[in-house]
Protein backbone atom coordinates (compact mmCIF):
# COMPACT_ATOMS: atom_id res chain seq x y z
CA UNK A 1 0.00 0.00 0.00
CA UNK A 2 2.88 2.17 -0.16
CA UNK A 3 1.52 4.52 -3.09
CA UNK A 4 -1.74 4.93 -2.08
CA UNK A 5 -0.30 6.12 1.43
CA UNK A 6 1.96 8.14 -0.05
CA UNK A 7 -0.81 9.85 -2.29
CA UNK A 8 -3.12 10.45 1.00
CA UNK A 9 -0.16 12.07 3.29
CA UNK A 10 1.03 14.42 0.31
CA UNK A 11 -0.01 17.89 2.30
CA UNK A 12 -3.40 19.02 1.35
CA UNK A 13 -3.68 16.23 -1.73
CA UNK A 14 -7.62 15.78 -0.57
CA UNK A 15 -10.05 17.11 1.72
CA UNK A 16 -9.57 20.95 2.36
CA UNK A 17 -7.18 21.81 5.13
CA UNK A 18 -8.96 22.41 8.71
CA UNK A 19 -7.60 25.64 8.60
CA UNK A 20 -9.50 26.64 5.24
CA UNK A 21 -7.97 28.18 1.90
CA UNK A 22 -4.32 27.64 1.24
CA UNK A 23 -2.69 30.71 -0.70
CA UNK A 24 -1.58 28.50 -3.64
CA UNK A 25 -0.03 29.64 -7.25
CA UNK A 26 -3.25 28.61 -9.06
CA UNK A 27 -5.40 30.69 -6.37
CA UNK A 28 -3.16 33.89 -6.46
CA UNK A 29 -3.65 33.72 -10.17
CA UNK A 30 -7.51 32.93 -10.22
CA UNK A 31 -7.80 36.00 -8.19
CA UNK A 32 -5.76 38.76 -10.17
CA UNK A 33 -7.69 37.09 -13.59
CA UNK A 34 -11.17 37.82 -11.59
CA UNK A 35 -10.11 41.02 -10.39
CA UNK A 36 -8.38 41.98 -14.10
CA UNK A 37 -11.56 40.36 -16.03
CA UNK A 38 -13.82 42.82 -13.94
CA UNK A 39 -11.85 45.77 -14.61
CA UNK A 40 -11.61 44.71 -18.46
CA UNK A 41 -15.35 44.26 -18.47
CA UNK A 42 -15.85 47.59 -17.03
CA UNK A 43 -13.35 49.67 -19.54
CA UNK A 44 -14.91 47.43 -22.43
CA UNK A 45 -18.36 49.39 -21.70
CA UNK A 46 -17.62 52.55 -19.47
CA UNK A 47 -14.25 53.85 -20.81
CA UNK A 48 -13.69 52.53 -24.88
CA UNK A 49 -15.39 54.91 -27.02
CA UNK A 50 -18.16 53.59 -29.60
CA UNK A 51 -16.91 52.99 -33.02
CA UNK A 52 -18.04 55.85 -35.42
CA UNK A 53 -18.67 53.27 -38.33
CA UNK A 54 -19.64 50.12 -36.71
CA UNK A 55 -21.71 51.22 -33.54
CA UNK A 56 -21.52 49.71 -30.61
CA UNK A 57 -21.44 45.79 -31.85
CA UNK A 58 -17.57 46.99 -32.41
CA UNK A 59 -16.95 46.14 -28.29
CA UNK A 60 -17.42 42.37 -29.43
CA UNK A 61 -13.59 43.27 -30.45
CA UNK A 62 -12.19 43.26 -26.91
CA UNK A 63 -13.46 39.80 -26.42
CA UNK A 64 -13.13 38.72 -29.64
CA UNK A 65 -9.35 39.15 -30.52
CA UNK A 66 -8.05 38.26 -27.00
CA UNK A 67 -9.83 35.27 -26.74
CA UNK A 68 -8.58 34.13 -30.48
CA UNK A 69 -4.91 35.21 -29.58
CA UNK A 70 -4.97 33.40 -26.27
CA UNK A 71 -6.29 30.25 -28.02
CA UNK A 72 -3.00 30.34 -29.89
CA UNK A 73 -1.03 30.94 -27.00
CA UNK A 74 -3.25 27.75 -25.78
CA UNK A 75 -2.14 25.90 -28.85
CA UNK A 76 1.64 26.91 -27.86
CA UNK A 77 1.29 25.18 -24.68
CA UNK A 78 0.50 21.97 -26.23
CA UNK A 79 3.22 22.47 -28.45
CA UNK A 80 5.58 22.60 -25.85
CA UNK A 81 3.63 20.14 -23.74
CA UNK A 82 3.54 17.34 -26.43
CA UNK A 83 7.36 18.16 -27.40
CA UNK A 84 8.79 17.95 -24.14
CA UNK A 85 6.58 14.93 -23.41
CA UNK A 86 8.13 13.35 -26.25
CA UNK A 87 11.46 13.86 -24.92
CA UNK A 88 11.28 13.23 -21.79
CA UNK A 89 7.94 10.76 -21.34
CA UNK A 90 7.22 13.00 -18.10
CA UNK A 91 3.21 12.67 -17.21
CA UNK A 92 3.87 16.12 -16.37
CA UNK A 93 4.39 17.76 -20.05
CA UNK A 94 1.41 15.33 -21.00
CA UNK A 95 -0.55 17.32 -18.30
CA UNK A 96 0.15 20.75 -19.46
CA UNK A 97 -0.45 19.62 -23.27
CA UNK A 98 -3.96 17.97 -22.12
CA UNK A 99 -4.68 21.07 -20.23
CA UNK A 100 -3.90 23.63 -22.75
CA UNK A 101 -5.42 21.51 -25.50
CA UNK A 102 -8.83 21.72 -23.63
CA UNK A 103 -8.57 25.51 -22.76
CA UNK A 104 -7.22 26.21 -26.44
CA UNK A 105 -10.39 24.53 -27.91
CA UNK A 106 -12.68 26.44 -25.47
CA UNK A 107 -11.47 29.60 -26.49
CA UNK A 108 -11.08 28.66 -30.12
CA UNK A 109 -14.76 27.56 -30.26
CA UNK A 110 -15.54 31.11 -28.59
CA UNK A 111 -13.55 33.03 -30.91
CA UNK A 112 -15.34 31.45 -33.64
CA UNK A 113 -19.09 31.90 -31.95
CA UNK A 114 -18.41 35.76 -31.26
CA UNK A 115 -16.65 36.01 -35.21
CA UNK A 116 -19.94 34.99 -36.02
CA UNK A 117 -22.23 37.25 -34.35
CA UNK A 118 -19.87 40.21 -35.26
CA UNK A 119 -19.90 39.37 -38.43
CA UNK A 120 -23.82 39.75 -39.01
CA UNK A 121 -24.31 42.87 -38.35
CA UNK A 122 -20.81 44.08 -40.14
CA UNK A 123 -20.93 41.86 -42.98
CA UNK A 124 -24.68 41.01 -43.17
CA UNK A 125 -23.40 37.26 -43.20
CA UNK A 126 -23.19 35.11 -40.41
CA UNK A 127 -20.34 32.85 -42.02
CA UNK A 128 -18.07 33.58 -45.24
CA UNK A 129 -15.25 31.37 -46.33
CA UNK A 130 -12.57 33.16 -46.27
CA UNK A 131 -8.73 32.82 -45.27
CA UNK A 132 -9.02 33.73 -41.80
CA UNK A 133 -12.44 32.23 -40.83
CA UNK A 134 -11.64 28.76 -42.90
CA UNK A 135 -8.22 28.51 -41.30
CA UNK A 136 -9.72 29.18 -37.99
CA UNK A 137 -12.31 26.34 -38.65
CA UNK A 138 -9.36 24.03 -39.39
CA UNK A 139 -7.44 24.86 -36.28
CA UNK A 140 -10.99 24.17 -34.22
CA UNK A 141 -11.09 20.38 -36.33
CA UNK A 142 -7.50 20.10 -35.67
CA UNK A 143 -7.81 20.32 -31.56
CA UNK A 144 -11.05 18.83 -31.31
CA UNK A 145 -9.67 15.73 -33.39
CA UNK A 146 -6.68 16.09 -30.41
CA UNK A 147 -8.81 15.38 -27.93
CA UNK A 148 -10.80 13.17 -29.83
CA UNK A 149 -7.34 11.39 -30.18
CA UNK A 150 -6.43 11.22 -26.47
CA UNK A 151 -10.78 9.95 -25.85
CA UNK A 152 -10.50 6.96 -28.02
CA UNK A 153 -6.73 5.57 -27.88
CA UNK A 154 -6.60 2.20 -26.28
CA UNK A 155 -5.01 3.01 -23.23
CA UNK A 156 -3.08 6.47 -21.56
CA UNK A 157 0.55 6.20 -22.70
CA UNK A 158 -0.59 5.18 -26.38
CA UNK A 159 -2.77 8.41 -25.97
CA UNK A 160 -0.26 10.85 -24.50
CA UNK A 161 2.11 9.74 -27.41
CA UNK A 162 -0.53 9.54 -30.46
CA UNK A 163 -1.99 12.73 -29.06
CA UNK A 164 1.61 14.52 -28.46
CA UNK A 165 1.92 13.95 -32.23
CA UNK A 166 -1.46 15.67 -33.26
CA UNK A 167 -0.11 18.86 -30.83
CA UNK A 168 2.98 19.21 -32.31
CA UNK A 169 2.05 18.65 -36.36
CA UNK A 170 -1.08 20.63 -35.57
CA UNK A 171 0.34 23.91 -34.21
CA UNK A 172 1.60 24.39 -38.04
CA UNK A 173 -1.68 25.86 -38.80
CA UNK A 174 -1.52 28.56 -35.93
CA UNK A 175 0.83 30.75 -37.88
CA UNK A 176 -1.09 30.23 -40.76
CA UNK A 177 -4.20 31.78 -39.14
CA UNK A 178 -2.13 34.45 -38.12
CA UNK A 179 -0.69 35.58 -41.36
CA UNK A 180 -3.79 34.45 -43.22
CA UNK A 181 -4.54 37.86 -43.62
CA UNK A 182 -1.97 38.76 -45.00
CA UNK A 183 -1.44 35.90 -47.53
CA UNK A 184 -4.32 35.72 -48.99
CA UNK A 185 -6.90 38.54 -49.90
CA UNK A 186 -9.22 38.49 -47.24
CA UNK A 187 -12.33 40.31 -45.99
CA UNK A 188 -11.26 40.02 -42.26
CA UNK A 189 -9.34 42.69 -40.76
CA UNK A 190 -5.49 42.57 -40.15
CA UNK A 191 -4.03 42.30 -37.21
CA UNK A 192 -4.18 44.88 -34.38
CA UNK A 193 -1.64 42.86 -32.49
CA UNK A 194 1.54 41.02 -33.31
CA UNK A 195 4.71 41.38 -35.48
CA UNK A 196 2.55 42.93 -38.20
CA UNK A 197 0.34 45.28 -36.54
CA UNK A 198 0.48 48.58 -37.57
CA UNK A 199 1.19 51.00 -35.10
CA UNK A 200 -1.24 53.88 -34.89
CA UNK A 201 -4.22 51.82 -36.71
CA UNK A 202 -6.22 51.95 -33.30
CA UNK A 203 -7.73 54.81 -30.98
CA UNK A 204 -5.39 55.01 -28.24
CA UNK A 205 -8.29 55.04 -25.75
CA UNK A 206 -9.45 51.31 -28.07
CA UNK A 207 -5.85 50.24 -27.68
CA UNK A 208 -5.79 50.49 -23.76
CA UNK A 209 -8.93 48.77 -23.30
CA UNK A 210 -7.46 45.94 -25.78
CA UNK A 211 -3.96 46.14 -23.51
CA UNK A 212 -6.07 45.58 -20.34
CA UNK A 213 -8.12 42.82 -21.59
CA UNK A 214 -5.63 40.83 -23.26
CA UNK A 215 -3.75 40.92 -19.67
CA UNK A 216 -6.96 40.04 -18.27
CA UNK A 217 -7.41 36.75 -20.43
CA UNK A 218 -4.09 35.81 -19.96
CA UNK A 219 -4.26 35.39 -16.21
CA UNK A 220 -7.40 34.22 -16.91
CA UNK A 221 -6.32 31.34 -19.47
CA UNK A 222 -3.60 30.65 -17.13
CA UNK A 223 -5.73 29.59 -14.05
CA UNK A 224 -7.87 27.75 -16.40
CA UNK A 225 -4.80 25.58 -17.42
CA UNK A 226 -3.44 25.15 -13.86
CA UNK A 227 -7.14 24.51 -12.79
CA UNK A 228 -7.30 21.59 -15.09
CA UNK A 229 -3.89 20.96 -14.62
CA UNK A 230 -4.47 19.91 -11.00
CA UNK A 231 -7.66 18.05 -11.90
CA UNK A 232 -5.70 15.50 -14.35
CA UNK A 233 -3.44 15.10 -11.38
CA UNK A 234 -6.12 14.15 -9.21
CA UNK A 235 -7.45 11.96 -12.15
CA UNK A 236 -3.78 10.38 -12.49
CA UNK A 237 -3.76 9.52 -8.30
CA UNK A 238 -7.16 7.96 -8.74
CA UNK A 239 -5.62 5.85 -12.03
CA UNK A 240 -2.77 4.55 -9.62
CA UNK A 241 -4.70 3.74 -6.43
CA UNK A 242 -6.83 1.93 -8.05
CA UNK A 243 -4.49 0.22 -10.06
CA UNK A 244 -2.50 -0.85 -6.46
CA UNK A 245 -5.62 -1.96 -5.31
CA UNK A 246 -6.32 -4.12 -8.01
CA UNK A 247 -3.41 -5.66 -7.96
CA UNK A 248 -3.96 -6.30 -4.24
CA UNK A 249 -7.64 -7.58 -5.16
CA UNK A 250 -8.73 -4.76 -3.08
CA UNK A 251 -10.53 -3.43 -6.34
CA UNK A 252 -12.99 -5.19 -8.72
CA UNK A 253 -14.43 -1.51 -10.50
CA UNK A 254 -13.71 -0.73 -14.24
CA UNK B 1 -22.98 60.35 -20.21
CA UNK B 2 -21.38 56.36 -20.79
CA UNK B 3 -20.01 55.72 -23.50
CA UNK B 4 -21.90 53.14 -24.25
CA UNK B 5 -25.39 55.43 -24.91
CA UNK B 6 -23.63 58.30 -26.86
CA UNK B 7 -23.99 56.95 -30.07
CA UNK B 8 -26.20 58.07 -33.04
CA UNK B 9 -26.22 54.61 -34.54
CA UNK B 10 -29.87 53.04 -34.59
CA UNK B 11 -29.60 50.17 -31.22
CA UNK B 12 -29.99 47.52 -33.79
CA UNK B 13 -26.58 45.68 -33.25
CA UNK B 14 -27.23 45.57 -29.20
CA UNK B 15 -28.71 42.49 -29.48
CA UNK B 16 -25.78 40.93 -31.35
CA UNK B 17 -23.39 42.76 -28.39
CA UNK B 18 -25.05 41.41 -25.58
CA UNK B 19 -25.87 38.05 -27.11
CA UNK B 20 -21.92 37.27 -27.58
CA UNK B 21 -21.03 38.61 -23.91
CA UNK B 22 -23.64 36.06 -22.78
CA UNK B 23 -23.11 33.41 -25.10
CA UNK B 24 -19.04 34.07 -23.59
CA UNK B 25 -19.80 34.18 -20.15
CA UNK B 26 -22.18 31.00 -20.28
CA UNK B 27 -19.44 29.14 -21.72
CA UNK B 28 -16.66 30.35 -19.46
CA UNK B 29 -18.84 28.98 -16.54
CA UNK B 30 -19.74 25.94 -18.10
CA UNK B 31 -16.27 25.18 -18.29
CA UNK B 32 -15.31 25.98 -14.90
CA UNK B 33 -17.81 24.75 -13.25
CA UNK B 34 -17.48 21.21 -15.28
CA UNK B 35 -13.75 20.77 -14.33
CA UNK B 36 -14.63 21.72 -10.71
CA UNK B 37 -17.04 19.54 -10.43
CA UNK B 38 -15.05 16.79 -12.00
CA UNK B 39 -12.20 17.18 -9.88
CA UNK B 40 -14.84 16.83 -6.78
CA UNK B 41 -16.13 13.44 -8.20
CA UNK B 42 -12.49 12.50 -8.45
CA UNK B 43 -11.09 13.35 -5.00
CA UNK B 44 -14.52 12.07 -3.33
CA UNK B 45 -13.48 8.66 -4.97
CA UNK B 46 -10.00 8.64 -3.45
CA UNK B 47 -11.06 9.46 -0.50
CA UNK B 48 -13.77 6.61 -0.28
CA UNK B 49 -10.59 4.35 -1.64
CA UNK B 50 -8.74 5.43 0.69
CA UNK B 51 -10.93 5.29 3.90
CA UNK B 52 -12.10 1.67 2.92
CA UNK B 53 -8.62 0.74 2.71
CA UNK B 54 -7.33 1.76 5.85
CA UNK B 55 -10.48 0.55 7.61
CA UNK B 56 -9.47 -3.05 6.33
CA UNK B 57 -5.79 -2.71 7.60
CA UNK B 58 -7.18 -1.26 10.80
CA UNK B 59 -9.51 -4.83 10.83
CA UNK B 60 -6.99 -6.80 9.62
CA UNK B 61 -4.28 -5.77 12.39
CA UNK B 62 -7.25 -5.82 15.18
CA UNK B 63 -7.43 -9.67 13.88
CA UNK B 64 -5.08 -12.14 16.06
Amino acid sequence: MANTDRIARRPGAYGRTKSGWRLTPRLVVGVIAAVLLAVSLYMMFMVAPTDANLGNVQRVFYLHVPIALMSFLAFFLVFVGSLMYLLKRSSRWDSLALSAGEVGVVFVSLALITGVIWAKPVWNVWWTWEPRLTTTLVLWLIYVGYLMVRAYAPNRPKAAVYAAVVGIIGFVDVPIVYYSVQWWRSIHPEQVVGPLAETGSLDSTMYMVLMVSMLAFLFFTIWLVLERMASRDAEEDLSRIRFELRREGRYTGA
Amino acid sequence: MLPLLQTDLPPSNLPYLISAFVVTGVVFLGYIYFIFRRRQETQNEIGLLLSATQEDESAEREQP
